[in-house]
């Protein structure tokens, strides 16, 4: 019934809209409407630029605060740590938002992961008329048009613009560092028990090639492969990149160094492990462009003692 | 067999009728206030009058969305999702004769979780929103008729402890299933999987709440007409056969109806542990086993509790939720262990 309702009010809407389009009038001219097609293939509409905006992806969540736009962001979750962020309401980890307590805030934009199975938050608060532009997270492109259709959601394309030219030019100028170098056999360990790296297909695996690297698990069939430490050994990467110290790293890599079968990895024989923040690391935003220049720092160090 | 023997210890039937309904009564009562209760509290915090007031017909837009789009189909939800489980459980309990008997047994969630983490993982339930609820119930669906089929092809027809075997055996199975299918799939599958087999009332709308009631309102009044052939069952079924009962058929009968409810449930709610265990035996322990009071007893304290968790569950974390599973076992269990102890001493 109430639907029945919205649905005619969202006709009568449509139709005052587009007999306000027909003729153009100077003086009242509805402002121009905002539409891109999120990754989930829904078309997302908004008639001013977003003001009051949930994140429920942390990276995404990034994406706005580097276009300096934190002040429109209503709640955060877990894992935003940003100080500007503090003091808002936290919606945990995001997985289980109460979906009322988000249309008590009247959002005029959500952003969520492109997951359209029916019974999750996102389908529910579409149904209720809040926009909600869904993203994917997995590669560089998929980053790059989150900040394209974030910057144009927000009415900040210029910021946007700036920030995309930024990403580019630092993927250029690293991968013209490296052209020449042989590539370097690397792994990127996200957890070590059980063994899991990055895999193809992945933001890490693409700015570990960008970086002169060869991702030893390229050939992985999962994004985020669980390896045998049997398989790692056999494919003896010269460097080891471990996502350490955050929340989701890996507590202690010293330890890792102790293993077995891990100890006899060529890298960490020849002391060529890292550790990176996987806070800052693993969240596919506008971090990839400091993460990327570490990974070209790691893998063309040349260690001058032995 | 110990249902039995405890129902002849019992002062006699006529007596307990008489108790049956203010009994009933009771736990009508508890299922309204329930009701109301999760209808007026939320993460919102919207006063009182403002829900009386959108109930009534006025209020503004984002009242009415809350309490008109979100929680009355919720609740509706909960009541129905409840009491489906919790009679379920109580005939599943009376039809295996073994207490731990529960709505999932048969091995239906793990059918239900196949088909729907494998149309999260390929991506078609992305592409297609309703399609994951209708996937999971065709799963349960199949589920059901594969692990009747193997009980039969094994057993002498339907043989209590065959088929209890068949149920956790297809469930193993399943089981192994969703974690192969977990293993390859992508971080937002993997999320959506996991986000499913918590069992949530989070998705709840009108659509989903109606087709679940359509489900479980006839099976649940079929349940109760067959009350009388459940008691004499659970003399043995020998006794029940001599007594008139056509056992075979009205087992079939009883298997069926109470797993679709359980399907429906499972395809939409995902799993919600417990109840179906929790409250029959609750009610059993409190008032006895007769089935015309168990079974519609079953339904309204499983509606009951399931509001009442589900209410906790919206509101102590807020703005977060948390799963409406861990509510039902965290307060389920001391409840129940209380009952015991009581019972025994």
């Amino acid at each position: 019934m109430l639907r029945n309702r919205s649905a005619r009010a969202g006709l009568v809407l449509a139709l005052g809209l587009a007999a306000a389009c027909g003729p153009p009038a100077p003086e009242d001219t509805a402002p121009p409407r905002i539409a891109v097609v999120d990754d989930a293939g829904h078309s997302v509409q908004l008639s001013a630029p977003a003001r009051r905006i949930v994140s429920l992806i942390p990276a995404r969540t990034d994406v706005i605060l580097a276009l300096g736009a934190s002040d429109r962001i209503i709640a955060r979750t877990r894992w935003d740590e940003h100080p500007a962020l503090a003091d808002l309401p936290s919606i945990d980890n995001a997985l289980t938002p109460s979906i009322e307590w988000l249309v008590s805030q009247s959002p005029d934009l959500i952003i969520a992961w492109p997951d359209g199975q029916a019974r999750t938050v996102v389908t529910r608060l579409r149904e209720l008329g809040v926009p909600v532009y869904a993203s994917s997270v997995e590669t560089i492109a998929d980053v790059e048009r989150a900040i394209g259709h974030i910057g144009t959601l927000l009415g900040l394309e210029r910021q946007a613009d700036s920030l995309l030219t930024r990403i580019s030019a630092t993927l250029d100028s690293v991968r013209a560092v490296v052209a020449n170098a042989p590539p370097v056999d690397v792994a990127y360990a996200l957890g070590i028990e059980p063994a899991t790296v990055a895999g193809p297909g992945t933001f890490i695996h693409e700015m570990l090639e960008a970086a002169g690297g060869r991702n030893v698990f390229a050939d992985a069939r999962a994004r985020w492969p669980q390896v045998s430490v049997e398989a790692l050994v056999r494919r003896a990467p010269q460097v080891l990149i471990v996502g350490g110290s955050g929340e989701g790293g890996i507590e202690n890599t010293r330890a890792l160094l102790q293993l077995p079968g891990w100890r006899d990895l060529p890298a960490v024989r020849s002391g060529r492990v890292y550790e990176v923040d996987a806070d800052a690391v693993n969240r596919p935003g506008p971090s990839l462009i400091a993460t990327v220049r570490r990974f070209a720092e790691i893998l063309q160090y040349r260690a001058a003692t032995p | 067999m110990t249902m039995g023997t405890a129902q002849a210890a019992r002062p006699p039937l006529a007596r307990e009728t008489e108790r049956a309904l203010p009994r009933l009564m009771l736990l009508f009562v508890l299922c309204v206030a329930a009701l109301v209760l999760s209808i007026s509290v939320g993460a919102a915090g919207l006063p009182f009058s403002a829900v009386l007031a959108t109930l009534a017909g006025d209020g503004d837009e984002a009242a009415r969305s809350i309490v008109l789009d979100l929680r009355l189909p919720r609740a509706t939800l909960a009541l129905v999702a409840g009491g489906g489980l919790a009679i379920s459980g109580a005939v599943f309990q009376a039809m295996l004769r073994n207490p731990l008997a529960e709505p999932y047994i048969l091995g239906v969630s793990n059918g239900a979780a196949v088909a729907a983490i494998a149309l999260v993982v390929t991506g078609f339930g992305s592409r297609m929103p309703g399609l994951v609820p209708l996937g999971a119930m065709f799963g349960a669906i199949a589920t059901i008729a594969l692990v009747f089929r193997v009980a039969l092809r094994v057993g002498r027809a339907l043989d209590a402890r065959v088929l209890l075997l068949a149920g956790v055996m297809v469930g193993a199975f399943l089981n192994a299933v969703i974690l192969l299918l977990l293993t390859f799939a992508d971080v937002e599958s993997f999320r959506s999987a996991i986000f499913w087999m918590m069992g949530s009332l989070a998705g709840a709308n009108w659509t989903s709440s109606g087709l679940v009631t359509l489900y479980v309102l006839p099976t649940s009044v079929g349940l109760i007409a067959l009350a009388r052939s459940f008691n004499l069952i659970a003399l043995g079924d020998e006794t029940a056969a001599f007594l008139g009962t056509r056992v075979d058929r009205l087992k079939t009968m009883a298997y069926v109806v109470a797993s679709l409810a359980v399907a429906a449930s499972v395809a939409v709610c995902g799993v919600i542990g417990f109840i179906g265990l929790v409250v029959p035996h609750a009610l059993r322990l409190l008032w006895g086993s007769d089935h015309r009071l168990l079974l519609p007893g079953s339904f309204l304290g499983g509606g009951a509790f399931l509001l009442l968790a589900d209410t906790a569950a919206r509101t102590i974390a807020a703005p977060a939720e948390l799963p409406v599973g861990v509510i039902t076992a965290l307060v389920g269990v001391p409840i129940f262990v209380v009952l015991l102890r009581r019972t025994a001493a």
